[in-house]
């Protein structure tokens, strides 16, 4: 149950491991000859020796929100007004030249969620569509795809106490998919989406899929391990499912499945290191298939169950998340999933921590 | 050994107790866990008289014969059986049907209760079904369930404007250490919890299931035979934010 955190040092051939009290490794973390002299010391001698360090790729510095191309073309134009009209969250490439301004771009990082390139013949599902980009991008490699979503935003999973203001601010009348159907009809989609919470994903409702594809959820949800047990009720025996979800930096380095509880401060509710969402996922792999439960760690981005049945891919989020500052880099804060409900009061917290 | 003291014991012995309850002609319960000593650390009200107060998830009901005892009006709600607990897809193999309610029957009837015990889910609580109270009294609960912020949101749905509820859970010590940030570790480990939380995650999903003061009463190690030490906070919260629809 005890807590520690590991570090292994390598200079040259040399090799050595070290496990430490969590706390203690903390306090060292945070003391000045640490941080002045030992650290620079450590990173210098690194170099020296010539080895690379072992980190998750930077992430892709990414353009601020494009605005819609602006093409000549008559039938662009008479387009152009339509997709204004909405607020996009997924980028994605219209017909006739025409990108929406989405709040997200998962373009340029496609490769890194291990998408099948030949996905004909297989069933997917996307999970919380959205705009579709992605069900659009797995229906553009051959799969027959379909894709659900919340009606509405009442059903977001708001705290009991919060949903009178949500439902004062129109969250029941602020109908989703605008942005799917104007796509889908441009794209000529033949994608099929329902109106359909991952609480109540099963396989009566739509079968069972050999793809199952969900990203950027499992924060948003009260309940992440629910989502979880219904995505795996859907899969075939041979399918798999890519979840693709923020993490919690901060608590990489300790040993064991630690997640930070969030509050929803920021419609967040939990924020799980990697492990912990690993750890998640295994709990409810489905039995039949619990004999092949080992893990390949592939990279900091992405881990895959081989022979694969679920399989991950994680991405970073900014430390100071549940403190309200702002985020940065593509992994924003999804408040503008939730334009239009109102601002959640900054209450201040009881205090908390040891005595 | 009295007459009276044989046949209390008849009936108590073949059941397998969770609490520990002092029963009349001197018998006690064998229970797994035993609060007598620690009553005074939850912060229970000494008189009260004229409180509607509610055990969640009561089991053998020690807690709400205790707040009876006190002269509270006690509603205590409990699954009909352990299957139907929170249990992950891989250990559901695991879940056992035992009836819940059987030890508890014996007691109320031995001790003249008058408490009401229904069958419910905390997931199912709710102002329509069972109304608000003065207390609401939570014990060892949240580290059992999948969703405890879900079973918080309810207790507070059900805790009348001038009420209090008591949340005692154990905690991890060492994720407690980190300057207050709100950790929980998640693990099945041998089928028995999902999380184990800080102090500062239990405040801070009272604090976002609506309680506006939460407050700390006590930490103690609890009084029981587990395998490892099961280190308490108890925990009131007060000021419940009024949902919809009420």
């Amino acid at each position: 149950m005890s807590l520690a955190t590991r570090k292994r040092l390598r200079l040259g051939a040399v090799e050595v491991g070290m496990s430490l009290d969590a706390q203690q490794a903390e306090r060292i973390r945070q003391s000045a000859p640490f941080r002045y002299v030992l650290r620079p010391a450590l990173r210098a001698l690194g170099r020296l020796t010539g080895r690379r360090r072992d980190r998750a790729p930077a992430l892709p510095v990414l353009p601020p929100r494009r605005a819609v191309n602006l093409p000549r073309t008559p039938e662009a134009q008479a387009l152009l007004d339509r997709v204004n009209a909405i607020e996009w969250y997924h980028t994605i490439e219209l017909p006739h030249g025409i990108t929406t301004p989405g709040f997200v771009d998962h373009r340029d990082q496609l490769h890194l969620y291990g998408l099948p390139d030949d996905m004909r013949g297989l069933r997917a599902l996307d999970v919380a569509t959205y705009d579709g980009f992605w069900a659009f991008e797995m229906e553009r490699r051959g799969a027959e795809v379909t894709a659900i979503d919340i009606g509405s935003w009442a059903e977001f999973d708001i705290p009991l106490p919060l949903m009178a203001q949500a439902r004062a601010a129109g969250a029941a009348e602020q109908i989703t998919g605008n942005g799917f159907r104007l796509a889908h009809e441009l794209l000529g989609s033949r994608v099929r989406r329902e109106v359909l919470s991952v609480y109540h994903l099963a396989p009566e409702r739509f079968g069972t899929f050999d793809v199952v594809f969900l990203s950027d959820l499992l924060l948003h949800l009260r309940d992440p391990q629910k989502a979880l047990e219904n995505i795996c009720s859907v899969l075939r025996p041979g399918g798999f499912a890519i979840i693709a979800d923020v993490y919690n930096p901060r608590l990489e380095h300790l040993e064991g499945n630690v997640t930070e509880f969030a509050g929803f401060g920021t419609y967040v509710w939990w924020l799980p290191s990697s492990a912990t969402l690993k750890a998640m996922m295994r709990e409810h792999r489905c039995r039949s298939c619990a004999k092949n439960a080992s893990l390949s760690g592939m990279s900091r981005w992405r881990w895959r169950w081989r022979p694969s049945r679920l399989s991950a891919c994680a991405r970073r989020c900014p430390t100071n998340m549940s403190s309200g500052r702002r985020w940065t880099g593509s992994s924003a804060p999804r408040t503008v999933r939730t334009a239009g409900l109102p601002r959640l009061p900054r209450r201040t917290l009881p205090a908390c921590g040891g005595r | 050994m009295t007459p009276e003291a044989q046949a209390v014991l008849e009936r108590v012995t073949g059941l397998d107790w969770y609490h520990t309850i002092d029963l009349p002609h001197g018998v006690t319960t064998p229970g797994y866990v035993d609060h007598r000593a620690q009553v005074a650390l939850y912060g229970l009200p000494d008189d009260m008289r004229g409180l509607r107060a509610l055990d969640v998830a009561t089991y053998d009901g020690f807690w709400a014969f205790e707040m009876e005892r006190r002269g509270a009006e006690v509603t205590a709600i409990d699954l009909e059986s352990l299957a139907q607990c929170d249990f992950p897809r891989r250990f559901r193999h695991h879940a056992v049907d035992y009836q819940t309610g059987a030890a508890f029957q014996v007691a109320h009837e031995l001790l003249g209760s008058r408490v009401e015990r229904k069958v419910m889910s905390v997931y199912d609580l709710s102002p329509a079904t069972v109304g608000t109270f003065d207390v609401v009294f939570l014990s060892d609960l949240l580290l059992h369930l999948r969703d405890p912020a879900l079973a918080l949101e309810n207790v507070c749905a059900v805790t009348a404007p001038a009420g209090f509820a008591i949340v005692a859970e154990p905690y991890n010590v060492d994720l407690d250490r980190f300057g207050g940030l709100p950790l929980s570790q998640f693990g099945f480990e041998q089928a028995v919890g999902w999380w184990q939380h800080s102090v500062a995650t239990l405040k801070t999903m009272m604090w976002a299931a609506g309680f506006d003061n939460v407050e700390e009463t006590a930490r103690f190690r609890l009084n029981c035979r587990a395998a490892i030490p099961l280190i308490k906070v108890v925990l009131r919260g007060s000021c419940p934010i009024v949902a919809p629809g009420q």
